[in-house]
Formats: C-alpha cells, sequence, structure tokens
C-alpha cells in the first residue's frame, strides 16, 4: 500500500523536488561506485610489479588504496544529509497534508524510508551498471591483460547495491527524526542542541600534546607525541568543527564593525551544524593536502639527493590523490551550495526586506562571503596546522628552510585553495541570493 | 509647491496579472496617506512602485521633483536608504540577529559605526515600548513586539518617507493601533511623509487623506464630499 | 430611549440634583446626544411618580432652589434588572443608509454615486473621531466612545463596500 502512495507522491513532484532527487540519485550512484572500488580493490590477490600502478597491482598498497576510496563517501554523505535537510522544507507542508488525510505518523515515516530506497535503488543500480562499464573500459584502454584478475566478480555487486539502498533508508530516516508532523502543521524540532564545548576536547587534547612534545625533543617520545597528537587534532577537527565555527562566529559577531560581517556572523552563530559538517569535509581535504605536501618534499628531496627521476609510481599516486582531493572539495562545496539555497530558502524574506530598505546587493553578497570565510578559515587552519606538524615534525625539531617554505607553502596553499572554493561558490550562487531578496518576496498574500 | 513624491500613469505587469493599470497620485511633504482597497486590487505594488523597489513599466515617479522611475538600481538603492524607511506586515526581521542589532544594523549600513548605531538602537527600542526585549531574537518576541521592533529599524535611520505595507495585518487590533500610533506619532513629530496600504477603514482613518485603488486604477478621494 | 434606566444608574451612587443628573449623564457618556435639561426634569417627575426615585432634600446654596433626588429600593431594583438585560441584537434591520440605497434603486437614482459620497462622508467622520481619540489629554471614557462610532461606522463601510459590488444583482432584482 504505502508503495503505492509513494508512486503516486513521485508523480505529482515540483521542479525542486525532482532536482533534490536527482542529486540523491547521484549520491547514491557515486557511494557505489565507490564502494564498488573499494571491495573490487580488496578482492585481488597477489602482487604484479609494475611502473606506476602500483597503488592497484601491489598487495600491500591495495587497503590503503580501499581506504582512501572508502574515505571519499565522507563528502557524499554530507551532501546526502545537506539535501535531505532541504526535502525537510518542502517535503514538510506534503507530509502534513497526509497527517491531515489519516496518514499515522509511523505511515509518514515509512513512505519517506520507501521514497528513499526508490531514490537509492536507482542511484545504486546505475553507479553499479557505471563502475563495471568504466572498469571495462578503462582496462580495455590501459591495455591490462589479465582482465579477470582485476574485474571485479558480478556477483558481489548486487549486495553492494542492497548495502546502498538499505543506507539511503537509513539516512532517511536519521534526518526525519528532527521533524515532528502533526496533522496542522511540522515543525522542525526547532531547539536542536548547540555544538557542546566537549566536542573541542580532542583538538584541545591534540594541539596540546603537540606542544608538549616540542619542549621534550631530546626524547624519543617528542616523535610519536607529536603524531599522536598531530592525530588528535586532526580528530577534534572532525568532530568539534561545528563548535569551532560557532566560537569562530560568536568571536566575530562582538568584534564586528561592518554590518555585513556582523549578519555573517550572526548567521553561523545560528545554525551552525550545517556548515560545521560541510566544513569537517573540506578540513579534511586540506589537512590530506598538505599530508601529500609533506610526503612530495621527502620524494622530491630523496630524488634531489640521490640525483634520480622521480619514479612514475608517485607522479601517478600524486596525480590520483589530487584527482580525489578535488572530487571530495568539488563535493563538500556542492553541499556548501545546497546549504546555502536552503538557508535563502527559510530566511530569503528577511533578504527582500533589507534589499527593499535600501541594502545594495552587493553588501547581501559580501555579508554571505564572509559567512563562508567565517567558518572555512579557522577548521582549515587548524587542520592544516595539525597535519604539518604531525607528519613533519622536522619542521620543530630541526627544520631545513627550504623544507619549511616547501611544506609551510603547500599547507598555506591548500587552505587558501579551500578557503577560495568556498567562497567562489558563495559567490556563484549571487543569483540565489538575488533570487530571494527579489520584491516579489515582499508579497504576503 | 510642488508635491515630494508624485506618481502619473503608472501600470505594472506580473506575468499575465496586471496589477496597476492607471495609477495617478501626489502625495505632499508631512502628509500622512492612505493607499486602500481591496485584496489583490494592487495597492501593493503601487507602494512599491512609490517606494522604488519595483520599476513601473509606464508612467513616472517623481521624488522631491526629480523623476526617479528612469534612475538605475544602484541610484534607487541608495534613495531607498538615505530618504525612505520601510515597515512590511511580517516584520521581515533577520532572524539571527537581536532586536537591538536588527536596528543597528539598518544604520551600520548608512555610514554609523556599531557602538554609536547600538546606542541609538536602544534608544529607539525605548522609545517605542520594547527596552527590555533589546537582547532577545525575533523568534522570542511576540507579534507586537516584532512589530515595534521593525517601526524602530524604519525611523531610526530618520527617513523623509515611510511606507507601510498593512503594518497591523497580523496584529489584534488593540496592539495593531498602538504600533500605528507610535509610528505615526513619531512621524508627525519630525514632519516625516507617511505612505500608509491598509484594507482597514480604522488605519486608514489615522492618515490625513484615504486614496482608494480598485482593479489597478487609483482615485484620489476629495478629502470632503458631503 | 433609556434615559430613565441611565438617571436611575447615576443616582445609585448617591443623591443628586437635576442639574449635576445632566452633567454627569454628558460627561461620561461623551459624544452621546446631550440631554436637555427639560427632559431630566419630566424623567425625573415620572420616576417619582411611579416610585422609583424619592426627593431626598431641597437646598438652596446662594442660587435657585434644588431638588436632590435619591433612588428607592424599587428603583434600584429596577436599574439592576436594567443592567442585567441583554440588548435585543438589531431586531429589524433598517437605517437611514440601508433605506436610501434600496430606494435610490426603486426610484431609479444614481446608486453607485450615492454610496462613493457617503464613503467619503463616512471616512471623514471616521478621521475626526480618530484625531479626537488620538489627541494629547482624550480621557479613556472619550476614547471608547470613539471606538464605539469607529467600529460602527466601519461596519457601515463594509456593508457599503459590499453593496457596491452587489449593485448590478441588486439593480436587476428590483428592476424584474
Amino acid at each position: 500500500m504505502p508503495f503505492g502512495i509513494a508512486a503516486m507522491l513521485a508523480r505529482g513532484a515540483s521542479r525542486a523536488e525532482r532536482r533534490r532527487r536527482r542529486l540523491l540519485a547521484c549520491c547514491a550512484a557515486l557511494t557505489t561506485f565507490l564502494m564498488l572500488g573499494a571491495v573490487n580493490l580488496v578482492m585481488i590477490r597477489g602482487t604484479v610489479q609494475t611502473d606506476w600502478a602500483g597503488l592497484v597491482a601491489e598487495e600491500g598498497l591495495r587497503p590503503g588504496t580501499a581506504l582512501a576510496l572508502v574515505l571519499l563517501v565522507i563528502p557524499v554523505l554530507a551532501l546526502v544529509h545537506q539535501s535531505g535537510r532541504v526535502a525537510q522544507a518542502t517535503q514538510e507542508r506534503r507530509l502534513a497534508a497526509l497527517r491531515l488525510a489519516g496518514a499515522t505518523p509511523g505511515d509518514v515515516r515509512r513512505l519517506a524510508a520507501v521514497e528513499a530506497v526508490r531514490i537509492g535503488a536507482a542511484g545504486a543500480v546505475s553507479g553499479g551498471i557505471a563502475y563495471v562499464c568504466a572498469q571495462r573500459a578503462a582496462m580495455a584502454a590501459l591495455g591490462v591483460h589479465h582482465t579477470g584478475r582485476y574485474a571485479i566478480a558480478l556477483w558481489v555487486v548486487p549486495f553492494v547495491l542492497v548495502l546502498v539502498a538499505a543506507a539511503a533508508a537509513a539516512v532517511s530516516l536519521l534526518v526525519s527524526r528532527h521533524v515532528v508532523t502533526s496533522p496542522l502543521h511540522v515543525a522542525r524540532r526547532g531547539t536542536r542542541p548547540r555544538p557542546r564545548r566537549a566536542a573541542l576536547i580532542p583538538l584541545a587534547a591534540g594541539v596540546a600534546l603537540m606542544v608538549v612534545s616540542t619542549f621534550v625533543p631530546w626524547l624519543d617520545l617528542g616523535h610519536s607525541l607529536l603524531f599522536l597528537g598531530a592525530a588528535a587534532a586532526l580528530l577534534g577537527v572532525m568532530t568539534g568543527s561545528s563548535r569551532l565555527v560557532l566560537e569562530a562566529a560568536r568571536l566575530t559577531a562582538r568584534r564586528a564593525r561592518t554590518p555585513e560581517t556582523l549578519l555573517a556572523a550572526r548567521a553561523l552563530e545560528g545554525d551552525p551544524r550545517a556548515t560545521g559538517r560541510t566544513m569537517a569535509v573540506v578540513g579534511l581535504v586540506v589537512a590530506f593536502g598538505t599530508g601529500a605536501g609533506v610526503i612530495e618534499w621527502d620524494v622530491f628531496h630523496n630524488a634531489s639527493t640521490a640525483d634520480a627521476p622521480i619514479g612514475s609510481f608517485w607522479l601517478v599516486s600524486f596525480g590520483l590523490t589530487y584527482a580525489a582531493l578535488l572530487f571530495a572539495l568539488l563535493v563538500a562545496v556542492t553541499a556548501l551550495v545546497v546549504h546555502r539555497a536552503e538557508a535563502l530558502l527559510e530566511n530569503g524574506r528577511s533578504m527582500a526586506v533589507l534589499a527593499a530598505s535600501g541594502v545594495p546587493m552587493a553588501s547581501l553578497r559580501r555579508a554571505a562571503a564572509r559567512q563562508t570565510l567565517i567558518a572555512a578559515t579557522p577548521v582549515c587552519a587548524v587542520a592544516a596546522l595539525a597535519t604539518l606538524l604531525g607528519m613533519a615534525p622536522e619542521l620543530v625539531i630541526g627544520p631545513s628552510p627550504l623544507m619549511v617554505v616547501w611544506t609551510v607553502g603547500r599547507a598555506l596553499l591548500m587552505v587558501a585553495l579551500a578557503v577560495a572554493a568556498a567562497a567562489a561558490v558563495t559567490a556563484a550562487s549571487g543569483r540565489l541570493l538575488s533570487r530571494a531578496a527579489a520584491p516579489e518576496h515582499l508579497r504576503t498574500e | 509647491m510642488s508635491p515630494l513624491l508624485h506618481a502619473r500613469g503608472v501600470a505594472k505587469t506580473f506575468g499575465r496579472t496586471r496589477a496597476l493599470r492607471d495609477a495617478s497620485l501626489s502625495i505632499d511633504a508631512g502628509e500622512v496617506v492612505a493607499i486602500s482597497g481591496p485584496s489583490g486590487s494592487g495597492k501593493s505594488t503601487l507602494l512599491h512602485c512609490l517606494a522604488e523597489i519595483v520599476v513601473p513599466d509606464e508612467g513616472e515617479i517623481h521624488y522631491g521633483g526629480t523623476r526617479v522611475d528612469e534612475l538605475d538600481e544602484d541610484a534607487r538603492t541608495r534613495l531607498r536608504r538615505e530618504a525612505f524607511g520601510i515597515v512590511f506586515q511580517f516584520g521581515g526581521l533577520v532572524p539571527e540577529l537581536t532586536a537591538e542589532e536588527n536596528v543597528a544594523v539598518s544604520l551600520m549600513f548608512r555610514g554609523t559605526d556599531r557602538a554609536e548605531a547600538s546606542a541609538a538602537a536602544r534608544e529607539w527600542l525605548e522609545r517605542v515600548g520594547v527596552g527590555d526585549c533589546a537582547a532577545l531574537r525575533p523568534g522570542e518576541l511576540s507579534g507586537g513586539q516584532a512589530q515595534r521592533v521593525a517601526v524602530a529599524r524604519a525611523l531610526a535611520t530618520e527617513p523623509a518617507v515611510i511606507f507601510a505595507d498593512e503594518p497591523t495585518g497580523a496584529l489584534d487590533s488593540v496592539t495593531g493601533e498602538e504600533v500605528l500610533g507610535l509610528l505615526l506619532g513619531a512621524a508627525r513629530e519630525r514632519g516625516a511623509t507617511v505612505v500608509l496600504v491598509t484594507h482597514d477603514n480604522r488605519i486608514a482613518a489615522y492618515a490625513d487623506r484615504e486614496v482608494v485603488v480598485r482593479d489597478g486604477v487609483v482615485s484620489d478621494v476629495p478629502a470632503v464630499a458631503r | 430611549m433609556s434615559t430613565p434606566q441611565i438617571l436611575l444608574a447615576l443616582l445609585a451612587e448617591r443623591p443628586k440634583h437635576g442639574y449635576e443628573l445632566k452633567r454627569e449623564h454628558d460627561e461620561r457618556l461623551p459624544g452621546a446626544k446631550p440631554l436637555p435639561y427639560g427632559q431630566v426634569y419630566s424623567t425625573l417627575q415620572r420616576l417619582e411618580r411611579d416610585g422609583l426615585v424619592a426627593v431626598a432634600e431641597v437646598v438652596q446654596e446662594n442660587g435657585p432652589e434644588r431638588t436632590v433626588y435619591e433612588l428607592t429600593p424599587k428603583g434600584e431594583e429596577r436599574m439592576r434588572a436594567w443592567l442585567a438585560e441583554t440588548e435585543p441584537p438589531l431586531p429589524y434591520v433598517g437605517g437611514a443608509l440601508f433605506s436610501r440605497v434600496v430606494m435610490a434603486l426603486v426610484a431609479g437614482g444614481d446608486a453607485r454615486a450615492g454610496l462613493d459620497r457617503q464613503r467619503a462622508a463616512h471616512l471623514e467622520r471616521m478621521r475626526e473621531l480618530t484625531r479626537a481619540k488620538t489627541a494629547p489629554g482624550a480621557s479613556v471614557a472619550e476614547v471608547l466612545a470613539a471606538d464605539y462610532a469607529l467600529l460602527h461606522l466601519d461596519a457601515d463601510l463594509r456593508w457599503m463596500e459590499l453593496a457596491v459590488r452587489r449593485l448590478a444583482d441588486l439593480t436587476k432584482e428590483i428592476s424584474r
């Protein structure tokens, strides 16, 4: 029975709703693709000597590559979560109407889950097909001989597809726990707890560990302490990003001298979680990028002291790393656009009123850009610093000037890149803002 | 003396709906004018045209003797910022800002520094009777309190013209009249002009003069027609 | 009219003479038609005849003689009974405005123009009342009286707006 109603609902969806569904199906397809890749890698046995394809061909490196693929699912999940929140805003009215028509809260939740499974399954199937086809095509293009050795076993594919569809349902239920539908209206649980200060403990502990370890360089412990501290700090960035964003917003709001900064900081303060989640992903990208920079330094340094050319293994590996980082950044930044759209959907009217009372659009755009900067800068900076100290303790213990320039430069570059990407998205979503602030939103009838 | 605000033959179409067909009216400086008419008659559109928020398709709008409907967006934004104050039916306050910040921000956008703007904002909130709500956010205010904050925001910049679009529409009649009384009292004290859109005759009676919009056409009702 | 009952209610406070009653009537009910002194006098006499009020004393303070009246127990009872009654809610639809619009159509006049003129007159009166009630120093009784009138005028105006919209149908019905 719920399948029939779900199908009816699916047919009558609005354009925005369709767009959201396409996005979700895309996410499911991407997740399937990445998961299949990871499973595929884990299932290959034995080592083959190659110049450049070591990440796939060597037994010892494959788990790491598989882990990287699984990690890439994280930004996709962040995007799913964000578009799930937009869905609440548009779906709420529909769900309330269903409650009026006699559906129980359980029915409504089941309907949402059925819909999620439908979208998830559609995405998973296309992702699975895409993976199998892409692998065949890639192997043909690269001239791989033992295709049977590397090709994914087809019997695994359905398992992964079912897993992804089930995960879609689970995520939909998870998101809907913040929505209470009554027949008359749907209330988002307004008083969601603010991110706790305790979430910053790993970050604080990590930084403390790193500081302590720099004072005990004579101990062998120094190195491992520094690494431990960096790992804790990085974990802290993930768990504490929302709180970090909140603290940054509070600090900025208190000091704000221009109205744009004040608006930006207060908007973040009002809803630090959504931005925090996205920024955690961006921070992760910065951390991996900085780490890659440190490894690069080692590789280049060794190559130049040994006066040997850099192996193609490294070049391919770096290339793939950057491709993965770019992908993660793109997905994270898309999540940011979706979040921005959601925020404008909710607060568009107050923007329209500000514009009507003579605030130039440029000011509103500036406020939006500052909002991104306030959130992105601390998270990215802490992520870069923690990685740098954790992976290159020589920086504090016995730095060589060239190394400092190279690694710190790379870290700064990553931070700048991430912040710029986030800011660019905000600038690009200016059209959304203009539309939200259009005078049509002033009409109340 | 030429009128402060003057519209001639203004027409505006949204998609297929003709919101205004032929609207002409003159408003003198210091006057309080009510624009009334049934819902959907185009009265809000007329207000938006007069306030330079939307550009009319046809006709002319003059403010202070200069034609303003032909100005570019920047110039019209500047005019709105410098000369106009606006109050809407549902406050339209920024939800994340406190009441005080909502008022202060509109001053800050006009170049006042934050400390000075905050002090002025507190003073205005005091004047409209919500001084003790300064630290609350719009979600924590009642409808009447939020509308008082919106009034304070519009008045704080000391505009020459205040546009009010159904400012009491969401309030009960006693609260509505109190809010309107505050708005008009402060405006009259400073000699500001007020343009008030309302469908409520008792609110329209607060004005010096009433203009009726019917099916997008404006008729200037003579003050006395006995 | 409820003049006798109003006088009884005013006397509930303490015994008063005729001129006092007139003054208090006009003060407590601002905006109402002022009570002519002659009517106070004749009403008091009728109330005395029915045993609802009685003469308490006759005083003379450097002027004419004044008769002070007081409420009798029977008068008190009558006044309380009146206060407890409900006002019949508009038993007959009437009013000069209603009759004038319908008759304008019956006699073939221009009802629309008449309605527009009436609307302007109503609004002018509403502005006058609003000015009076928002004037600094207006008493609560004056504000309440103005609100009473404003709400009634508003009801008239809304009826007129309806009438304008239904004018075509009404014309058709009458000319049938």
